[in-house]
């Protein structure tokens, strides 16, 4: 049951520990952190493609929640709310980094420690997937995003998405056994 | 593995590579601050609240006591399609209230304006069409758990035989074998609300899973949690068991049913 807490929360319940913790209750913060973490984690990952920036940039998520709580009103659309605010934290630490950085670094940067971190980042997730078909498949079973979405976001035919997550799914179908042991 | 064990396996995966920066934000002075200026408004905020809480209490006993003649009498609904919905039905047939029981639930009533203060046979029907159009319910879906609870014994047994009438009556052109089997047998305890909201399904479907949980053990909770009213279905189906409640005399008949 606490393997599945995070990924089966319902809105009904986190609305509830975000009321709650609005209210002072600091317990809460454990429920409504475990129920978004992965939904904040990779809509980061996704804008920025850099493990490391991804950790600071998720606290730094979390603390404008915190920051900006009084204003949430609570429709049942927390989750939609706290990516919204990671994706825009994201966005910002690009442009940030683009100012801050000589274009020639950030491309020998991309280049060598990005690849490192995506080739770790590949072997230890998802192991029998390759690094697009590992996007398309966190984005549309971890942050709940349509194929449409997906394809515009990958600037990919509508198809080839749908076509590359069924393929993924059977890969993984075939790994199954291995991996859930 | 199906789709949805894919995307749980999957799910699980991405979180277990998810970095965990809990403590730090904790740890943080923005969280600490928060959290005492939260709790000192929420201080503040409460004492008005008693001393108007307890004003309403006495109001509201005077009232009874000498104001209001009797209790008007109502039930409560329960429609599980997959979305899984409440409607409160008082004695005249007007519904009180049409509510979401989980988040499916409320989006599905989010299209159907206008049902409460309207009368039962018409909320019926409007949701059995809606839930047609959405394709909720169809031929290859046919299913529906269904019943209506209340303190006034012949009020809920009168709007389940109104449930049993109208249903098959509004489907019959687009689905003619609706399969309806009731689902309830009294008020939901604590412990089946509790579940049904930490699984986001409706009570019926958690007590269905209860009933054929004690028919088999290659089944956990968390499994049926994810299964559909119709998976349910077969799950009964290969394993020959009864519908826990009778359905309604001219429905398709459970497995091993009459």
């Amino acid at each position: 049951m606490k393997t599945t807490e995070v990924s089966t929360m319902n809105n009904r319940r986190l609305e509830k520990y975000v009321k709650a913790f609005k209210k002072g209750d600091e317990d809460t913060f454990d429920h409504i952190y475990e129920a978004t973490r992965a939904d904040v984690y990779y809509t980061i990952y996704y804008v920025v493609k850099d493990v490391q920036l991804s950790e600071d940039l998720m606290q730094d998520t979390y603390l404008k929640m915190i920051e900006h709580l009084e204003r949430y009103e609570g429709r049942g659309k927390f989750r939609a709310w706290i990516k919204t605010i990671a994706k825009r934290t994201a966005l910002n630490a690009i442009k940030q980094r683009q100012k801050e950085t000589p274009s020639d670094q950030t491309a020998e940067y991309t280049s060598e420690s990005a690849q490192l971190e995506k080739k770790a980042y590949t072997q230890e997730l998802l192991e029998v997937l390759g690094e697009e078909e590992k996007e398309i498949v966190i984005r549309h079973a971890v942050l709940n995003e349509t194929h449409k979405t997906i394809a515009e976001a990958l600037d990919k035919p509508l198809g080839t998405i749908t076509w590359k997550y069924k393929r993924a799914l059977e890969k993984m179908r075939k790994e199954g056994g291995e991996q859930d042991a | 593995m199906r789709e949805k064990d894919m995307k749980r396996h999957i799910r699980r995966k991405a979180k277990a590579h998810t970095p965990d920066v809990k403590d730090s934000v904790k740890a943080s002075p923005q969280f600490r601050a928060f959290i005492e200026r939260s709790a000192h408004r929420e201080k503040r905020r409460r004492r008005p609240v008693y001393a108007l809480a307890f004003t309403s209490l006495v109001a509201v006993l005077l009232l009874a006591l000498f104001i209001i003649p009797s209790e008007t009498s109502y039930s409560q609904v329960y429609l599980e399609i997959n979305p899984s919905i409440r409607l409160d039905v008082d004695e005249e047939d007007t519904v009180l209230a049409l509510k979401g029981e989980n988040d499916d639930g409320d989006a599905f009533i989010e299209h159907i304006d206008d049902i409460e203060g309207g009368d039962f046979d018409t909320a019926i029907e409007r949701i059995i069409e809606n839930a047609i159009e959405t394709g909720h319910l169809s031929e290859d879906a046919p299913h529906i758990l269904y019943d209506a609870v209340s303190d006034d014994e012949a009020l809920a047994g009168r709007h389940t035989q109104h449930l049993e009438q109208r249903i098959p009556e509004v489907a019959q052109e687009r689905i003619p074998d609706i399969d309806m089997m009731r689902g309830h047998q009294g008020r939901p305890e604590a412990d089946v609300i509790d579940r049904a909201q930490d699984h986001d399904i409706g009570v019926m479907r958690v007590r269905l899973i209860d009933a054929i949980l004690e028919e088999t053990d290659d089944y956990t909770f968390e499994e049926l949690a994810d299964y559909s009213v119709g998976e349910l279905r077969d799950v009964m189906d290969a394993i020959d068991m009864e519908s826990p409640m009778p359905g309604p005399p001219d429905s398709v008949p459970g497995p091993g049913g009459p």
